[in-house]
């Protein structure tokens, strides 16, 4: 196994640090409070070609192969301190280009590709329901099909992006068929009538990052808008799932390496009792604990890039990987204001706002205890 | 063993533990019936790549393709007369005949 990394992906890296740390941190606790999106982080992450990575050039991407944005992404949550950003950034990623790419047809690449890489474009994916969370596939939206057009009724909740998504994707039920097999996904634009955004939601952390409710109130959407075919619905969600739980998780492992770094420094310059408080176990044990949270956390993301690359299955390691980062996540936000105390408390050292934004990583993409199901039924137990 | 066979003992031991019925119809629905679910599907194609040496996109691991053994054996068969397909069931004897 092959663990070193080239210059030139090493150098990719670095860029974007620099750029994050130079251009994405501004005004973040005023905007942090306010629950304010930025639109200039956007397009700036946009003009630097993040949002366009894993898409091919011939569509305005960088057609950078996954381990490449593995790593890229982990640079961008190491310099961006903006999570909500990042996060509304991985949604419009993962949740609509992966599966435009992977399902779409050339039309459809050709018609949103140019316009999602260059950020004129937000996307995001409308799938939980107010009755089905973790038994996602328990969805009720329904898509009647009438000619040459889909007739979708239903609403979805907990939606990112949805308040200044122009497109998501769409999953509704297609057929009579039992659970997974009749759920189709469509390409809805927001100006499709019988299309709207009903509310902003207010949240815990992740503040900057736009979550809304979407409606479907005999929605007319094209048969052209179609994602992949009539009850390929699963397969997309799944397909899309493993993609997030690596490369969005990766930006949490960035987050987590400079958290310990602060940590450490601060463990240096603080002095209690005569001596750096580093200098006591409870304090270094802390982050040697985020240390092991960290290096393990990068071989499971390698590991799954490395599968992804050669196109084999990475399921279980997904499961796994989102599950470990995930809690590890919250655990070295938490150790991260213990070791900080009275200043990581407060706002103004911004290290209870990682906190804030941490505990949602047990939640998105499949819960911790969804992710413990998959990994025992992949085992056979 | 012919394929459908290999198929059937896979799914009667991976995903009918425990179920009430012990047994399945070849044109019997698998997923209305509730022997397999979505993540069966990703788990009998990491199977089904194995054993037959066939590759499974991800745009293939829909209901249709695995709803029933004859649907799944139809399938799998599809692939493995595939021009790839074949140039590899060629490799795997010209192997065996080396060895």
């Amino acid at each position: 196994m092959e663990f070193s990394w080239s210059e030139e992906q090493l150098a990719f890296k670095d860029a974007i640090i620099k750029f994050a740390e130079r251009d994405l941190n501004h005004d973040l606790i005023e905007r942090d409070r306010k629950g304010e999106f930025s639109w200039d982080g956007w397009r700036k992450c946009a003009e630097m070609g993040i949002l366009g990575m894993p898409i091919p050039e011939e569509y305005g991407g960088l057609n950078a192969d996954i381990l490449t944005t593995i790593l890229a992404m982990e640079g961008l949550g190491y310099g961006c301190k903006d999570n909500g950003l990042v996060f509304a950034i991985n949604s419009h990623m993962w949740s609509c280009e992966i599966p435009i790419l992977h399902f779409g047809s050339e039309s459809q690449k050709e018609k949103y590709f140019p316009k999602l890489c260059n950020g004129e474009l937000i996307g995001g994916h409308g799938m939980t329901e107010p009755v089905s969370g973790s038994d996602a596939f328990s969805l009720q939206t329904k898509a009647i099909k009438k000619g040459d057009k889909y007739l979708l009724n239903g609403s979805k909740i907990f939606i990112t992006n949805a308040p200044i998504a122009d497109l998501m994707i769409v999953f509704a039920r297609t057929g009579e068929s039992k659970g997974f097999a009749g759920i189709s996904a469509f390409i809805v634009e927001k100006e499709t009538p019988g299309f709207t955004v009903s509310r902003d939601i207010e949240k815990m952390g992740l503040r900057t990052s736009p979550m809304g409710e979407l409606a479907f109130q005999d929605c007319e959407v094209s048969a052209e808008n179609l994602l992949g075919r009539e009850g390929a619905g699963a397969a997309i969600f799944n397909s899309e799932m493993e993609w997030e739980r690596s490369c969005l998780f990766a930006c949490h492992l960035g987050v987590m390496e400079r958290q310990l770094e602060d940590c450490i420094k601060y463990a240096r310059e603080r002095h209690q009792f005569g001596q750096p408080i580093g200098k006591f176990q409870s304090v270094s044990n802390k982050i040697a604990d985020m240390k092991v949270r960290i290096e393990l956390s990068r071989l499971m993301l390698y590991k799954i890039g490395w599968l992804k690359q050669n196109r084999k299955q990475a399921l279980l390691e997904g499961a796994i990987a989102k599950l470990f980062i995930g809690e590890g996540f919250v655990k070295s936000c938490l150790d991260a204001v213990q070791i900080f105390g009275g200043y990581g408390y407060s706002t103004e050292f911004e290290i209870e706002r990682d906190l804030r934004d941490s505990v949602a990583a047990t939640i998105y993409s499949g819960t911790s205890e969804i992710q413990r199901n998959i990994i025992a039924r992949l085992l056979g137990a | 063993m012919e394929p459908k066979t290999i198929v059937r003992q896979f799914i009667l031991s991976e995903f009918m533990a425990g179920h009430v019925e012990d047994s399945f119809r070849d044109e019997q629905s698998l997923i209305e019936t509730g022997i397999i679910d979505s993540l069966d599907i990703i788990k009998l194609m990491a199977f089904l790549e194995k054993r037959f040496r066939i590759e499974i996109s991800e745009q293939e691991a829909i209901p249709e393709n695995f709803d029933t053994l004859n649907g799944i054996v139809d399938f799998v068969e599809s692939k493995t007369n595939s021009p790839e397909g074949k140039a590899e069931k060629i490799h795997l004897k010209s192997a065996q005949d080396d060895g």
